[in-house]
């Protein structure tokens, strides 16, 4: 994922996406936080995007004491609910702070007149970790239909279709032709927490000055 | 058709029928209304058909009132204005903002709400709400929740005290202007819209009784001019005060000003989370699906609480709603010691690993009328934008009437349900002080107040400038009053009831 930050004006459309399609609690799984100064004559605006930054080198991968947290062959990093105990390792492992459990407090929140839907799609989560999945499941159910990934609305992530600013794109990294990979070719760009050797797949276009 | 304006020749003058500043919700619907109408209209965008930093910059200014979103933050300067950031569930990963129309009530002047009354009374509004209904592209215009409840599924709340009833919310889809009537406006040949356009200034004659012309200036382009027969502003409750205040070359207080009203009584709907309704039974989480984001017919909509007209006349309150959240909430009782008896070994265990003792209950999220005040208001600020612009100051003022109302109707709330056997409210409210987590929804509304008395109002009934003869605005700033209604509905109504304006009295606005 590349996420242009000097396009994001921080309406949380994404982390609102996010939480109405997954039925998560709050902003969970996606955050956008406000670190611009509104201080004349400092006045910077920058808004930074926090969840799982599905890293080639997840350190929540290496502590997990079940095996539940994996990484696919397409990079993404995905928790087995059935394998999780909910020892939240990966909790303190995960340097972005993008790992969740759901208690039963969280879970009442979506309880619903129509209570089957609900507990037949989130009872799985309960009291394990969870966490962003870049929407594996759309991706999948995409591919079968023969749709690409970062191209085509219903094989993408919901926050990357959903961004106002169409400031978050979503590809293969390993693809050069891929519009990520242009976009990290032709632009200054970060990953958050680099030093940590996590090698994260999700990188930053960075703003430049603004008047 | 739309245009980039950085490409217009520098300094040259353009002309139209009619201009319209800014392409939000409102600007797009009154665009809309003139397609094929047999005028030329100049639709101006500030920025373009996505953000940029720079151009959002714009809005940068400061609050010095109460603690309010940053004027960059709460509105969006692009193509679809702040559509662009109705970010309201609708079920599934449609997002949308919600709709209502404003009571009867709403319209009345009320003794007890001063500066309250509009020129003409709901039924007046209600063709042009059924019409903004179908612009919406939502259900049909029926907000009456006895047409939605269904008894086994979702029934309504059996409140019988005649204090609360039930009343239904709509939701428009947020493509639906920026991205479905864009099409339609790219489409349209007697619409020309100019992306990266800011109006800039507002020219008129010796006299300021006519606009005879609109400044606009691109980021690093271009500079030019718009000349129409008459000029509709549709840039938002902040941008639009501003541009009068800013085009004050010669009527001095700002145009439209001359009663010293341009940008004052700023309204914001107050947003709080507080309280809790605790159910009598475990059966009313269950029977409350009306209250939540739910299909009839493919229509999404949602129930909410809200008070009587009659309870409103009585108590002297602001309007009101409610919506509830069933939540795992602090226990009130746990709170406040009142628990029967030294706690078990079991509930000191609990309190230690858990915190405080949770209860299952419906969280309140509140939504109100703000009374309209002079002194809740936007200003210019003495600093600049990149365009040499004065950006604004939001001084939002809350009083003891507003917070007053949302303490009263919980109070009342409580005393209906306990009165149907469906349990209790916990009020957390104590007085009147402002809660410290109250907010808006990114609702502005109010700086430019309709009223058919020039000394009461910057807008007349028919949204003209008073004073001036081929000036009109469109938007929420014309709004006397808010109720507890979002204003998008109210906004769109308005809007095609101001198309059918412009287009039946075309003619008297000159050659």
């Amino acid at each position: 994922m590349v996420i242009d930050l000097r396009k994001c004006i921080g309406c949380s459309s994404c982390s609102v996406a996010c939480k109405e399609v997954h039925k998560v609690p709050g902003n969970t799984w996606r955050r956008v936080h406000d670190c611009g100064s509104n201080e004349y004559p400092e006045r910077q605006r920058l808004f930074l995007h926090m969840s799982c930054m599905h890293c080639s080198e997840p350190p929540c991968l290496s502590v997990c004491p079940t095996k539940a947290t994996y990484k696919r062959p397409d990079g993404i990093v995905g928790i087995d609910y059935e394998r999780c105990v909910g020892c939240s390792y990966c909790i303190v492992a995960c340097p972005y702070r993008a790992r969740t459990i759901f208690t039963r407090g969280f879970d009442f929140e979506t309880r619903d007149w129509d209570m089957s839907r609900m507990t037949e799609q989130r009872s799985d989560r309960l009291g394990v970790c969870t966490k962003c999945t870049f929407c594996m499941s759309r991706i999948d159910e995409g591919l079968k239909r023969g749709l690409q990934p970062g191209i085509d609305a219903e094989a993408s992530p919901v926050c990357v279709i959903t961004c106002s600013a169409k400031a978050l794109h979503f590809g293969d990294l390993e693809d050069p032709g891929s519009t990520v990979s242009d976009l990290i070719r032709r632009n200054k760009t970060a990953r958050l927490q680099e030093e940590l050797g996590t090698d994260s797949s999700v990188f930053f276009i960075l703003p430049g000055e603004t008047p | 058709m739309i245009f980039d304006a950085r490409s217009v020749p520098n300094k040259t003058t353009l002309d139209a029928d009619i201009c319209i500043a800014g392409a939000g919700v409102a600007g797009i619907t009154l665009a809309r209304e003139l397609i094929n109408a047999g005028v030329r209209v100049c639709l101006l965008e500030s920025g373009g058909l996505e953000p940029d930093r720079v151009t959002q910059s714009l809005y940068w200014g400061e609050n010095i009132g109460l603690p309010y979103y940053s004027p960059d933050v709460s509105q969006a300067r692009f193509f679809g204005g702040t559509s662009n950031c109705w970010h309201v569930g609708t079920g599934g990963r449609q997002l949308g903002a919600r709709l209502h129309p404003l009571d009867p009530i709403d319209f009345e002047e009320r003794d007890w709400v001063p500066f309250s009354g509009w020129p003409f009374a709901k039924a007046h509004l209600d063709p042009y709400y059924e019409r903004a209904h179908a612009i919406c592209r939502t259900g049909r215009y029926d907000y009456d929740a006895e047409s939605w409840a269904y008894p086994e599924r979702s029934p309504q709340l059996p409140l019988r005290k005649g204090l609360v009833k039930t009343t239904m919310f709509h939701f428009v889809r947020r493509e639906v202007f920026f991205q479905e009537y864009r099409e339609e406006i790219e489409k349209a040949e007697n619409i020309s819209a100019f992306l990266h356009a800011n109006a800039v200034e507002i020219e008129t004659n010796d006299t300021a009784q006519k606009v005879t012309g609109i400044k606009v200036a691109c980021l690093n382009g271009p500079k030019f001019r718009i000349a129409a027969k008459l000029y509709i502003l549709a840039s938002g409750a902040m941008e639009i005060p501003r541009l009068l205040l800013i085009s004050n070359k010669v009527q001095k207080e700002g145009l439209g000003n001359q009663h010293d009203l341009v940008g004052r009584f700023f309204m914001e709907h107050p947003h709080l989370w507080s309280g809790v309704f605790i159910p009598a039974g475990d059966h009313l989480f269950r029977a409350t699906g009306l209250y939540r984001v739910h299909t009839v017919d493919t229509v999404p909509v949602l129930g909410k609480l809200t008070l009587s007209d009659a309870v409103l006349r009585s108590e002297k309150l602001l309007s009101y709603a409610v919506s509830i959240h069933p939540r795992l909430c602090v226990d009130p009782a746990g709170r406040t010691g009142a628990t029967k008896g030294a706690p078990g070994i079991t509930e000191k265990i609990s309190r230690q690993f858990r915190g405080e003792k949770k209860i299952e209950g419906f969280a309140l999220n509140h939504m109100s009328e703000q009374a309209p005040n002079p002194d809740s208001r936007v200003m210019l600020s003495e600093e600049k934008d990149a365009l040499g612009q004065r950006r604004v100051n939001i001084d939002w003022r809350l009083t003891a009437t507003d917070i007053w109302t949302i303490r009263r109707a919980q109070q009342l709330i409580d005393e209906e349900l306990r009165h149907a056997g469906l349990g209790r409210l916990h009020i957390q409210m104590q007085d009147e002080s402002v809660p410290p987590d109250i907010t808006g929804g990114w609702h502005h509304m109010g700086t430019t107040r309709m009223h058919m008395d020039p000394k009461k109002g910057v807008v007349d009934a028919n949204s003209k400038v008073h004073g001036i003869v081929n000036l009109f605005i469109a938007g929420p700033s014309v709004f006397p009053t808010c109720g507890y209604a979002n204003p998008v509905l109210t906004t769109v109504a308005l809007a095609a009831r101001l198309g059918d304006h412009v287009k039946k009295n075309m003619e008297s606005f000159g050659p």
